[in-house]
């Protein structure tokens, strides 16, 4: 996995280096702001690149407009957005109609090794990974009736995980059960909530961002 | 605030005759007649050419502009003077603050009314000059003239001296006419002088001073800028804490945790106990993480600086214990500070409900009603709130007053609960 990474404070950004490199990734650009950021993305072609939202010069939402750039210029270059807080709408900017290689976590999760790699992972074979934060913002401000309170505690929790962008199997890891349950789980969420069953994780993910937005 | 202070001035005649007030007062009323002669006079000529020079296009506004501060420094000169002979303290009035524009200067200088009432202070003086110059003459040159009327009557005078109706024609009379004029002179003549000195004073104190309501006017509004001041100040040190606590405490404990993770994974399965060990600092660590970033959302969350009230609030509520619906319609801006506070009533209000209310739901309204921000949150839960009480309405009450806000909260018991806020947008 090649990396591009994009970070203005160099202690974290040596850290994920650090991290990354242990991990087996090849980390071909390591940058402090958004212009670097485009530039190194050209010449590398990377798997996958990691922005934070923040950067010079006017430290707002440099990143993110990169991350934008890369994604309608190169929608096979994997995007991971790290930031301060998360936002459901950078987050429905970042995603667009495709959650497939786009990723938006809050930078904290960083230290939560396993998870920000697993993520990474995600995001760079073209799936998604989305901070469970976004994922409450959007209940909060769906306009619908309290939309969940059709479906039970546990396929709530499913639900979850799978608009995280959260693979089946990474779902039954998650939630210490089996694939098979979780398939259940799945079906039985689309039926209740009258959405047309979606093949492949992308689909999910936007079938229920799609729901939870409208 | 400041009053005028005048030296206690003695009632009694012959404590009059001790002190300097007399001599004093009486040099100010005779610099009362010069004063409308020379300053009354620039005075009167100023505001002509002021009114005259006003279509004068562009140079005649800032003439007419510089003509009324003429008015204010003849004012000043006659507070000053005040001061000097009758030690009387005037707080001082100053002209309107220059605007942008001159057109707006001249409007301003023209509809002051403290000007007209120092103006009418100089029309008024002439009164006092006019009564003055008499009376002085009557207190101070008059009597002795008298007193001196037995010495010289049987001297050099007529044989008879015509005294208004009453004929002077022996030394009796001019003696009983002398003693009567020291009489005047020593009771009357101070009594007189005290009075106009008095009346003078008034004029002085009422028409060339601030007046009461217009310095408590004054004051206040002082006291509301330097409030908001204080507000601005204090909210840009939280935001300015909050960054400090991003870029050093919070990196380093997520760049410790990653190296701690590292650790981790080096370590593999070789030694469990360093393992666990490993393993419990990094849940530490992570603990501090979510802790320091709980603290620094209350500070100022970074979301309301960036996007304003509708994400940071969203994301308040959806971290909420209960389900909060969300409705927030402010299509522009207000002030950070006013975000800011509207952000602190909402978070201490869903924590309020959190802790009081064993709430099902609880619902956040935000819209702009003209130049104020409404914000309502309701609650269905038991009710009963009471900011006397101590449910955490207090701090919520202080902070939107803090910006002339208005606060109400109706909360019968068994609910539900509505608080409304009303702040400006700043």
């Amino acid at each position: 996995m090649r990396v591009v990474i994009a970070e203005d404070s160099v202690l974290l950004r040596e850290g994920i280096v650090r991290l990354l490199e242990e991990q087996e990734c090849e980390v071909v650009a390591a940058v402090g702001d958004a212009d670097q950021l485009l530039k190194a993305v050209d010449e590398y072609q990377p798997d996958v690149c990691v922005v934070d939202v923040r950067m010079p010069p006017s430290f707002t939402d440099e990143g993110l407009r990169a991350a934008l750039v890369i994604r309608q210029q190169s929608p096979q270059i994997g995007v991971l957005v790290l930031s301060q807080y998360v936002e459901e709408r950078y987050a429905s900017e970042l995603i667009g109609n495709n959650p497939g290689g786009v990723g938006y976590l809050l930078k904290d999760r960083v230290g939560d090794v396993d998870q920000f790699i697993e993520g990474l992972r995600r995001v760079a074979e073209g799936g998604a990974a989305l901070d469970p934060e976004v994922i409450s913002q959007l209940l909060v401000r769906s306009r619908r009736a309290d939309p969940l309170a059709v479906l039970s505690p546990r396929e709530q929790d499913v639900l979850r995980a799978m608009a995280e962008g959260r693979s089946n199997t990474g779902i039954a890891k998650e939630l210490v059960v089996g694939e098979g349950a979780v398939e259940k789980h799945i079906s039985n969420i689309f039926a209740k909530l009258g959405l047309a069953a979606a093949d492949g994780e992308h689909r999910r993910v936007l079938a229920v961002l799609k729901f939870l937005e409208s | 605030m400041a009053t005028s202070a005048v030296s206690p001035v003695p009632r009694a005649p012959w404590r009059l005759w001790r002190s300097p007030y007399l001599w004093l007062a009486t040099v100010h009323l005779l610099g009362d007649a010069v004063v409308v002669l020379v300053v009354g006079l620039l005075v009167l000529v100023t505001l002509v050419v002021a009114v005259l020079a006003l279509p004068l296009a562009y140079f005649g506004i800032r003439l007419t502009v510089s003509a009324t501060r003429v008015v204010y420094h003849a004012g000043s000169w006659e507070r000053s003077r005040a001061r000097i002979t009758r030690n009387q303290v005037i707080p001082p009035v100053f002209p309107p603050a220059r605007s942008a524009s001159a057109v707006q200067d001249c409007w301003i200088a023209l509809t002051d009314r403290v000007l007209w009432r120092q103006f009418g202070y100089f029309v008024l003086l002439f009164g006092m000059a006019c009564a003055g110059i008499p009376a002085i003459v009557l207190a101070w040159s008059v009597p002795p003239v008298l007193i001196a009327l037995p010495f010289y009557y049987s001297g050099w005078a007529a044989e008879r001296s015509q005294l208004g109706p009453f004929e002077i024609d022996s030394l009796t009379k001019a003696g009983v006419v002398g003693v009567l004029a020291l009489l005047f002179l020593l009771f009357v003549s101070p009594l007189l002088i005290r009075g106009l000195s008095a009346v003078d004073g008034l004029l002085v104190r009422n028409l060339l001073g601030a007046s009461a309501t217009g310095a408590l006017a004054k004051r206040v509004d002082q006291l509301v800028e330097s409030r908001q001041q204080v507000v601005n100040s204090v909210e840009a040190e939280r935001r300015r804490m909050e960054r400090d606590l991003h870029d050093g405490a919070q990196q380093r404990l997520v760049s410790l945790a990653m190296t701690l993770g590292r650790a981790r994974s080096r370590l593999g399965k070789s030694n469990p106990g360093v393992l666990e060990l490993i393993e419990q600092a990094h849940a530490e660590a992570m603990q501090a993480i979510t802790e320091l970033r709980d603290l620094t959302r209350g500070l100022h969350p970074p979301v309301l600086t960036d996007r304003g009230l509708d994400a940071a609030i969203s994301a308040v509520a959806a971290r909420a214990p209960f389900p909060v619906r969300v409705d927030i319609r402010v299509p522009v801006r207000p002030s950070l500070t006013i975000e800011s506070i509207v952000y602190f009533v909402v978070t201490e209000s869903l924590t309020n409900i959190a802790k009081h209310a064993q709430a099902a739901r609880a619902a956040i309204r935000i819209i702009r009603v003209g130049d104020r921000l409404r914000l309502v949150v309701t609650d269905d839960g038991r009710g009963g709130a009471d900011p006397d009480r101590g449910t955490g309405l207090q701090g919520l009450i202080d902070r939107v007053s803090g910006v002339d806000g208005d606060f109400s909260v109706v909360s019968p018991i068994g609910g539900p609960t509505v608080v409304t806020v009303e702040v400006p947008c700043g």
